[in-house]
């Protein structure tokens, strides 16, 4: 891997791979979640992808990429911390497999059209183009109620956080959206491509010196960008409890936790122990001992010092499971660890980041954390860290989680 | 054990197949650089086959819905009282097994340990172990299962759009069964599927990445046992009516917006391998150029706001029962159905563009490269498409041979609004 610090604002990173039928081009725009333009930057990469000036409306655009042997071109908005990221990503066949001459040099008109050469009319974007978006923004953020999984753990981090910039739902606000012309987003995206902090990706198989000259021809201006920090959640000394009915048949419980630690890889492995994947406690005491549920798990945000757990049971047994899982941290505290449990907690982290070397997109998004963090750790020193972690390692992380805010969605609703 | 390589330099990939003693299938795809490896071993029977017989006996038994799938959560028992996933996880795999409508497959994951955990893989699937307490236990856990999925929209709307298709196949069915149905298993019906299905010759071991095929046959020989039977099983044949059971199935559901789930029964004659591949490529070919975000249809639904991007497309093509499908949300779905019959209409009349096929098939070739990228994928799908005998490299076969009169023939058979169904799932009324 190799980066390049193409001024003080941009980095190009790159990575030439032959065992890969495909190559990637990936943007990725740094910028402050803040609840006033988190709705203008999730909107922004949709009307960019909607039409450019060289390919004007969603069939020239999906026909070029059907020409280009069915290249992909995909937007994301990703919250790290309290960073708002706005991913541009494209993927595309390797030159050895395509039929045309210049084959590249169209892929690469086809990136640079659409980032850089946006359908502007006035000085806005597209209006007709800029409705239609919100519009499908408007549903998307709608119907994040339709999965009622993720739905109650953002339920339960909003609460959690209430009052920081983490609890901003990283693709917007109805009202926020509903407000957004199609001048105030263009100003968004100037602001943005001139301003913002600037990750660029190409990996895989494809000859690197070409689109590393095209990309640095594109004269992205300097800045002194950084990219945004996030404080740690404070402990809050109670436990919040919020109850939330619906007309469902299955319960949800989602449980939000703190914890203090500088040491991050005890941390990964305290995660896998307690519950993240079959080997952990939660899998094999709330689901396999006690068959309260069919999946029970924890998730680690290490950029905002958060833990959550969520499960799905019986509205009945809301109770049992929150006991049960209680239960569990606490045998971590204590050290109730056997050395089977810690041997397959490491081993299952290490799979995970070997891994890793065989997706283009994970190692990118690897990478992309190790950039906002400020610190990029080499995969295989990643792994000596891992199993050096020791059991009182562990114990030592797990005593330092609070229990924070208690989500319920439960049935009765009609 | 021998092993013949089938290779192919334009892809730069090999396959090599060879059969056991015990008469498993074994296929292996090197990959080489790669970092993981993946191994899955597939039986031919899933949750459609709930009728079946014995050769020797004359009738045919009918058991609980759900029982394949059963099946698949109680193989991971193990006879010391642990579980399965407890050794792959000391291995560092990670473990996982799925059911469709008609395979059981049995999957690991892993980056080190790979030839123990392949020996481990085939170790559990071949030691059932079954018991009243741990049949009890699985009823409560897949209880949990069946009733999450009736709180998920996407699920609800498929399943009742295959009930308004099918008449009689098993299709219709949930592949976990009902909480009623699965509370009839006991641990001697899954013993008796079980040893009938779970042969070596009705199954299919597949496994890639950075492999040594020497080292395979001494792990084939300790784990997989040879039956003194051969495998005799028969299954029951449903022949569908030639026509749906319902038009439509209307539900409820605490969702933002109405989801739908609506297309078309094929109901052209069975076919098996290469031309059940070419079948479905030209299906596909078909979906790109009707319905896929290029086309007039998608352009017109999605600007006048039918549509959102959470539309998408789909072919099922299997020997006895295939179907299209359009789905995602809609404030009025009858709306695509409108937009759906008046495209197929004018596409009937005046045809398909043929620049729009030339850009099908190259999308459709190189989404066919790229799935070597993926290696869960390949393994994935592996099992499913060799017991419908197709080919990891038949696809480059088949590319050259399609032409634009093949499509056309093809969506004239298969647009035929007789055979359309609708299915929605509209938001619950609220008091």
């Amino acid at each position: 891997m190799n980066i390049v610090k193409i001024n003080n604002r941009v980095n190009l990173i790159t990575e030439e791979n032959k065992k890969f039928k495909t190559f990637t081009v990936s943007f990725y725009f740094h910028n402050e979640l803040d609840e006033k333009t988190a709705s203008e930057y999730s909107l922004l990469p949709y009307v960019l992808k909607a039409g450019s000036k060289g390919y004007p409306d969603m069939t020239a655009v999906s026909n070029a990429l059907e020409a280009l042997y069915g290249g992909m071109f995909d937007c994301s908005i990703r919250k790290k911390g309290e960073d708002q990221i706005v991913g541009l990503s494209f993927e595309f066949l390797s030159p050895s497999y395509a039929r045309e001459k210049d084959y590249l040099e169209n892929v690469w008109h086809f990136i640079s059209d659409m980032l850089f050469n946006p359908l502007v009319e006035k000085d806005g974007f597209n209006s007709g183009y800029t409705e239609r978006e919100k519009n499908n923004l408007i549903d998307y953020i709608d119907s994040l109620i339709n999965d009622k999984k993720e739905y109650a753990n953002h339920r339960c981090t909003e609460e959690m956080c209430k009052g920081d910039n983490y609890a901003v739902f990283e693709y917007g606000k109805k009202e926020l959206v509903e407000k957004i012309t199609p001048e105030i987003l263009y100003n968004r995206y100037l602001e943005m491509i001139k301003k913002s902090r600037v990750d660029i990706f190409v990996m895989g198989n494809v000859d690197i010196k070409m689109l590393e000259a095209k990309i640095k021809e594109l004269n992205l201006g300097d800045g002194n960008a950084i990219y945004p920090l996030c404080d740690m959640k404070k402990e809050s000394g109670s436990v919040k409890e919020i109850k939330e009915a619906f007309d469902v048949n299955q319960g949800k419980i989602s449980m939000g936790f703190t914890y203090r630690t500088d040491d991050r890889y005890a941390l990964t492995v305290f995660n896998s122990v307690f519950g993240s994947g079959a080997h952990s406690k939660l899998f094999n005491n709330v689901r396999e001992k006690l068959s309260l549920c069919y999946y029970a798990y924890s998730r680690v945000d290490s950029f905002k010092g958060i833990m959550k757990v969520n499960s799905g049971v019986e509205f009945e047994n809301f109770k049992k499971a929150y006991d049960e899982i209680l239960v569990q941290l606490n045998s971590v505290c204590e050290g109730k660890i056997t050395p089977e449990e810690l041997e397959a907690s490491k081993k299952s982290v290490i799979n995970n980041l070997k891994s890793l070397n065989d997706s283009l997109f994970s190692y990118e998004n690897y990478i992309l954390n190790g950039l906002v963090k400020g610190e990029i750790t080499d995969i295989d020193e990643y792994i000596e860290k891992i199993n050096s972690v020791t059991k009182e390692d562990i114990m030592k992380v797990a005593k330092t989680v609070k229990l924070d805010t208690v989500y319920y969605l439960t049935g009765g609703a009609k | 054990m021998i092993f013949n390589e089938f290779k192919n330099d334009f892809l730069g990939e090999s396959l090599y197949k060879g059969i056991h003693k015990s008469g498993l299938s074994v296929y292996v795809l090197p990959k080489k650089g790669f970092s993981k490896y993946y191994g899955i071993i597939s039986v031919k029977y899933g949750s459609n086959d709930v009728c079946f017989k014995d050769n020797d006996k004359d009738n045919f038994v009918e058991i609980p819905d759900g029982i394949a799938h059963f099946l698949e959560h109680k193989l991971f028992e193990q006879p010391d009282g642990s579980n399965a996933f407890d050794k792959f996880s000391l291995f560092g795999a990670n473990a996982n097994a799925f059911t469709s409508f008609n395979n059981t497959s049995y999957l690991f994951q892993s980056t080190d340990c790979f030839y123990e955990s392949l020996a481990h893989l085939l170790d559990y699937v071949y030691t059932p172990y079954f018991t009243d307490e741990n049949v009890a236990k699985e009823q409560g856990i897949i209880g949990q299962e069946i009733r999450m999925y009736d709180d998920d929209s996407d699920w609800r709307v498929m399943f009742n759009m295959l009930k308004a298709m099918y008449n009689i196949h098993p299709v219709r069915r949930d592949i976990a069964g009902t909480v009623e149905s699965i509370s009839e298993i006991t641990k001697d019906l899954l013993y008796y599927c079980y040893n009938t299905f779970y042969h070596p010759q009705n199954m299919v071991l597949f496994v890639t990445g950075d492999i040594e095929i020497d080292k395979l046959e001494r792990i084939l020989d300790e784990n997989v046992p040879v039956k003194e039977k051969d495998f005799t099983a028969v299954l029951k044949e449903y022949t569908e009516p030639g026509k749906v059971n319902q038009k439509e199935i209307i539900d409820s559901l605490p969702v933002s917006m109405p989801v739908f789930s609506m297309g078309y029964k094929d109901n052209a004659e069975p076919v098996f391998g290469k031309e059940l591949a070419k079948r479905s490529f030209i299906t596909s070919l078909i979906m790109k150029m009707f319905s896929s975000e290029g086309t007039p249809l998608y352009k017109q639904m999605y600007d006048e706001g039918i549509i959102n991007d959470t539309f998408y497309d789909d072919v099922t093509a299997n020997r006895d029962y295939a179907f299209i499908q359009f789905a995602g949300e809609a404030r009025d779905p009858y709306k695509v159905r409108e937009c759906i019959f008046e495209e197929a209409r004018r596409i009937k009349k005046e045809g398909f563009n043929p620049d729009a096929f030339d850009r099908a098939k190259k999308f459709l070739y190189g989404k066919y490269i790229k799935s070597f990228n993926n290696i869960e994928s390949l393994g994935n799908v592996f099992g499913g498409n060799y017991f419908l005998g197709i080919d990891i490299f038949d696809f480059l076969e088949i590319y050259p041979q399609v032409t634009l009169k093949d499509v056309q023939e093809r969506f004239n058979q298969l647009f035929d609004e007789e055979f359309f169904v609708t299915s929605i799932v509209k938001p619950t009324e609220q008091e």
